[in-house]
């Protein structure tokens, strides 16, 4: 992208005469080009390397991340941020889990950052799953209620880095954590903490309903 | 249009004649073709892994049956909480998801000078082999496993519908009746799967047959570290109904369900007896496997073997000092080869890759447990020193995981 526009620029200067200010109209682009290009190369660096060690993720986490588990999160296509917290998060313990802590630490950070953008950069699957459809419609409203500042767009989309992707996401997952949250074991969510007031169970349920409802290519 | 119908008939024509001039070879070559013999856990995925990195070449998977009949999750059958219809699979959804071209039938020859495959219908031409042979049995190391003694004595260690048939062994036993398991020297298939194998015998016997013993002969004189988080259960749940006897490796059987070890000979009513295993048949007839005649050395990075340059080894039938054979490595193994085998038709160099093998189990119908162990592929393999260990404990959480797990590698690998 940046190549591009920059050639298109560069080709349009007329010729004779002018060449230092060539050479300088050159120099002032390849250092405006050396950054991100770079960043593009290691990048590119990064997903290869994701690639490869996603591979043993896959097995559990299914194709390119998309789970077909219930019991197992969907990873493909979820936010780069969000991933690259919770390994680090599994990782030193400070969200529980059972096996994920003893996986997060087998990889270094730039590993589980080669991981985040591989997984990020996969489509988020949604297969239908079964829901009760009168408690997602509660849930959408509660959703609207509580949630829709963060998890914006039915949990389609993000307002906070670390904030991840809901819609589509397996429902018993999703129960699993929310215990996990209500229960004051994932430290990292105290930002949920005013989302959980004046709320019922029945309307968290639904809630979650409501974001495993979702399916099919979204918007 | 008209030039474009001329050339399909002439095409059409080929086609037609190619069987008159070559008559043997079963798929014309066209295109970059990669040959996958064996749709297990590393084969099938390893195909599959081939079409997603490079959907310009094309994968042909050989394999013997329709139907696979996995074995993963077919203890829990033994226990009675798993249909093993569950555990069977067609490869259907692998040619119409990934476009990969299934050729069912079994390979007898390989040729590597020519790049060639011979099967009983015809010969199959390839750019690039990789073979997953899986394991095979011996049954000739223990005296008088023959034909009679296999059939009373059956080993259900190949496939999912084999531990079907054990557990119908046990349905038709008596209350009071005498379960002998013979577990062979490392290295052999996932011997965790023995020690699971083990406690869904003992947890059906509690609840159906109480007043029957399961007694687990072991050739190694003690168990794994899994095998101790197995045991500890063990003595507080079955107490005498499960036996567990180290360094009593099985010497001799016969048709009567007889069983010699150096310390004794035991009579059982059902005798499941699982020999030592090498590479399978696939690699001994086509010389890869090494100097140990058991397993097949290749490259840690890109699976090609030591034996044979230009074949790629994967799954079970490796060699690795440390490496273990299960349902989760063959099925990393199977997807860094694919990957690195893309990398070099692409004109890419071949990259070390880091993988895990995560074993789970369940120790009755509801809890479970898992061991994980990372490793580093990088032209010897090696295990990590970080990450992996074992399960505290047994837990319902990872009763639910493994059952995951199961259902996860199994839909990974079909569709």
């Amino acid at each position: 992208m940046h190549r591009a526009t920059a050639t298109t620029a560069h080709s349009r200067r007329p010729g004779p005469g002018r060449g230092w200010c060539r050479c300088l109209a050159a120099g002032v682009l390849a250092i405006a080009l050396a950054a991100p290009a770079a960043a593009q190369s290691r990048r590119a660096k990064a997903l290869e390397l994701g690639e490869m060690l996603a591979q043993s993720c896959m097995a559990c986490h299914g194709t390119r991340g998309t789970s077909t588990q219930q019991a197992v999160p969907t990873i493909g296509g979820q936010t780069e941020a969000y991933l690259n917290t919770s390994m680090k998060a599994y990782r030193d313990g400070s969200r529980p889990s059972t096996i994920m802590e003893r996986i997060a630490k087998a990889y270094s950070s730039k590993e589980l950052g080669a991981l985040a953008i591989y997984f990020s950069s996969q489509p988020f699957g949604r297969p239908e799953q079964v829901t009760d459809a009168e408690k997602a419609t509660l849930g959408e409203a509660v959703h609207m209620r509580k949630c829709n500042r963060c998890h914006l767009h039915s949990g389609r989309d993000t307002n906070e880095a670390e904030s991840p992707l809901l819609a589509g996401q397996k429902l018993e997952y999703l129960r699993r954590n929310m215990d996990e949250i209500l229960a004051g074991r994932r430290a990292i969510e105290i930002k949920m903490d005013a989302a959980l007031r004046e709320i019922t169970r029945e309307e968290i349920d639904a809630t979650l309903h409501f974001y495993a409802s979702q399916h099919g290519a979204l918007n | 249009m008209r030039a474009g119908r001329r050339h399909f008939l002439a095409l059409a024509g080929a086609a037609l004649a190619a069987p008159l001039v070559r008559a043997a070879e079963l798929m014309p070559l066209t295109k970059k073709r990669v040959v996958v013999v064996g749709g297990g856990f590393a084969g099938a995925i390893a195909a599959k892994t081939l079409r997603m990195a490079n959907a310009e070449v094309e994968v042909v998977l050989v394999e013997r049956n329709r139907i696979y009949s996995a074995l993963p999750g077919a203890n829990w059958v033994l226990g009675g909480h798993r249909r093993v219809g569950e555990n069977r699979l067609a490869y259907d959804r692998l040619e119409s998801l990934h476009g990969v071209r299934m050729l069912y039938g079994e390979v007898q020859a390989i040729d590597p000078g020519e790049r060639r495959l011979a099967l009983a219908a015809g010969t199959l031409a390839y750019d690039h082999l990789i073979v997953a042979p899986g394991i095979s049995l011996r049954p000739e190391e223990i005296e008088g496993y023959g034909a009679d003694a296999q059939a009373a004595c059956p080993h259900a260690w190949t496939s999912g519908d084999e531990v079907a048939a054990l557990r119908k062994q046990l349905e038709e036993m008596r209350d009071g009746g005498l379960v002998l398991m013979s577990l062979p020297l490392p290295p052999f298939r996932c011997p965790q799967a023995a020690y699971e194998r083990a406690s869904q015998i003992a947890w059906y016997l509690k609840r159906s047959k109480p007043r029957s013993k399961l007694i687990v002969l072991d050739a190694s004189p003690a168990p794994t570290q899994m095998g101790e988080l197995f045991m500890a259960r063990w003595s507080r749940d079955y107490k005498t109904l499960l036996e567990y006897r180290g360094g009593q490796k099985a010497l001799k059987v016969d048709a009567q369900r007889r069983l010699w070890t150096p310390a004794e000979a035991l009579r059982g009513d059902v005798v499941n007896l699982i020999p030592p295993q090498a590479a399978g048949e696939l690699a001994q007839k086509a010389g890869l496997v090494g100097d140990d005649k058991r397993w097949c050395p290749v490259d840690h990075t890109t699976y090609e073997s030591a034996q044979v340059p230009g074949i790629h080894v994967i799954g079970d039938a490796c060699a690795g000092d440390d490496m273990q054979r299960s349902a989760s490595a063959a099925n990393a193994q199977g997807k860094a080869c694919a990957l690195n085998l893309a990398a070099v038709i692409a004109r890419r160099k071949p990259q070390p890759h880091t993988y895990s093998n995560v074993c789970y189990s369940l120790l009755n119908e509801r809890e479970g447990a898992a061991s994980l162990v990372f490793y580093r592929g990088d032209g010897d393999l090696s295990r990590l020193d970080k990450g992996g260990g074992t399960s505290p404990g047994w837990s319902e959480i990872e009763g639910v995981y493994a059952r995951a797990w199961v259902g996860g590698i199994l839909d990974e690998m079909s569709s």
